[in-house]
């Protein structure tokens, strides 16, 4: 996969974390210089907050940025999903999301580091001017985040590598192998972060050991050196890191629920313009590309009995073998090292006539296409936390809902298949189907269903309805 | 008394900012995971 372009607000984030990034380094400079220098002279002045406290303050407009750049994305995304905007953005939308995660992260764990760094020395230079206690080693728990971030690059590199991989394949396998990624890059990510939450509990201990080291060897002296403002700063500190920590969880809930909750496996989205009338069945083979047949019930009570139509145009009942004979000789003719398959797919209308059914399976069966896929359309809805369906009232509140195109194979054999093979089965293995056993496609659909599911190969005996 | 208080205080500190580092770890897997939710979702049809 190609970088994306076109990240929205990708030049206005670039130019701020840029400039808070140099600002941090600059502050983590002065910081050093200024610690060397009160350390190495007795007497020095106490030195100001002021840079580390305008470092943190650039902070906000870094993280607002990034943040800015993910949530822009994603209303493009949500927009399209909602048909506010061109379906196709929902596609651009997601993508640029990729390249722009590691690049914000990494945005802010790095100036974070930064200024950490410069507000302790800042902070240790002061206590080494005026006296006191040494800076808390609590921010030593951010460095905790640093696998979280690999695990983002990591993520990136899955998903683009999935991307790549499915280039050039067709529609289902395309879609497949990217949301093979997608989980595959969520697994990893997720690990990644595991190891960072054990990581920052393990330092959390870590310093809060080193906490009580520190006050056993200076004993009670210095119980008392703090002040109360101190004191309230430490306090305030901690609730504003609580209320944070509070509003991260609270806002991570939709999120992380739709994320734990799996989606319906993946199917070939170019099939459901199937006819929605035909059986609402789950058949369990995936459809193959060959001529489709349509068979829909009669427009009225005069003659033909069904309608007919071949790959899209409509065709008379009789002349559907001649046009499927055409269709055979086309393909042997450009494809004259390639076996045949005889594959056709029939999706036949629940409301068609039985007896135009059996004469549209002959008519097949005659022009050379004993394999018919018998094709079905089932209605799925799925009820999703936060990512819903589009709701015409507005809203988006609906459930997801699809149809979901599938099929059943079965072997077509007549009487002179039967006698030409000397055998009951026209020599096909498989369980033996009659045509005449049935009164309704759907009760037949429903057979051939069942045995297929069994794991059964199913042979359709075309004899003559009784 | 007054150094266990201010022992107190300072392992509350640790503890406050381990929680913030914990939350924005939460907040960070499932924000960027969020984009396989939206893979899905477009795959899923419109």
């Amino acid at each position: 996969m190609s970088e994306p372009r076109g990240i929205p607000y990708g030049r206005l984030f670039a130019a701020v974390s840029l400039t808070v990034l140099a600002l941090e380094i600059a502050a983590l400079i002065v910081a050093v210089v200024r610690w060397r220098r009160v350390r190495w002279q007795a007497g020095a002045p106490v030195l100001s907050l002021r840079l580390p406290g305008v470092a943190g303050a650039a902070l906000v407009p870094l993280i607002a940025a990034g943040a800015g750049t993910i949530h822009a994305a994603r209303n493009i995304v949500m927009d399209a999903f909602d048909l506010s905007r061109a379906p196709w953005d929902a596609g651009h939308g997601i993508t640029v999301q990729i390249p722009a995660f590691p690049l914000v992260v990494t945005a802010w764990f790095a100036a974070g580091l930064l200024w950490i760094g410069a507000l302790w020395l800042t902070l240790d230079a002061r206590r080494r001017a005026r006296g006191g206690e040494a800076p808390p080693l609590a921010p030593i728990v951010a460095l905790g985040l640093l696998p979280t971030v690999v695990g983002v690059w990591r993520w990136k590199a899955i998903l683009v590598g999935g991307f790549d991989a499915a280039a050039g394949r067709p529609p289902a396998e395309h879609n497949a192998a990217v949301l093979l990624a997608a989980d595959t890059a969520g697994h990893q990510l997720a690990t990644f972060a595991w190891s960072s939450t054990w990581t920052i509990t393990a330092l959390a201990i870590g310093a809060l050991a080193l906490l009580v080291r520190a006050h056993r060897r200076s004993g009670a002296a210095d119980a008392s050196s703090e002040g109360a403002p101190t004191r309230r700063r430490s306090i305030l500190i901690c609730a504003i890191a609580l209320a944070v920590a509070a509003i991260l969880f609270v806002g991570a809930r939709s999120m992380r629920a739709e994320n734990r909750l799996p989606w319906p496996p993946n199917h070939d989205s170019d099939l459901a313009w199937m006819d929605h009338t035909a059986p609402d069945l789950d058949g369990p083979d995936e459809i193959e590309r060959a001529p489709v047949v349509h068979v829909f019930p009669p427009a009225s009570n005069r003659p033909p009995m069904c309608e007919i139509w071949l790959d899209d145009h409509v065709v008379a009942p009789a002349s559907l073998v001649d046009k499927l004979w055409v269709l055979r000789d086309e393909f042997r003719r450009r494809h004259p090292d390639t076996k045949f398959d005889g594959a056709v797919v029939a999706v036949i209308s629940r409301e068609a006539p039985y007896a135009e059914i059996v004469s549209v399976l002959r008519a097949i069966h005659d022009a050379g296409f004993p394999h018919p896929q018998f094709a079905f359309t089932r209605r799925e809805t799925h009820a999703r936390p936060m990512l819903r369906g589009f709701d015409p009232a507005g809203g988006g509140s609906g459930a997801l809902k699809r149809r979901r195109a599938t099929a059943v194979r079965v072997t077509l054999v007549d009487d002179m298949d039967k006698e030409y093979a000397e055998d009951a089965q026209a020599g096909v293995r498989g369980a033996l189907v009659h045509l005449s056993e049935f009164d309704t496609y759907e009760a037949l659909a429903r057979k051939l269903v069942d045995l297929r599911r069994a794991g059964q190969a199913v042979v359709l005996d075309l004899e003559a309805l009784k | 008394m007054k150094q266990a208080t201010r022992i107190g205080e300072k392992a509350l500190l640790v503890v406050s900012l381990a929680t913030l580092a914990l939350a924005a770890n939460h907040f960070l897997l499932h924000w960027v995971a969020f984009t396989g939710a939206l893979l899905h979702r477009w795959f899923f049809g419109v």
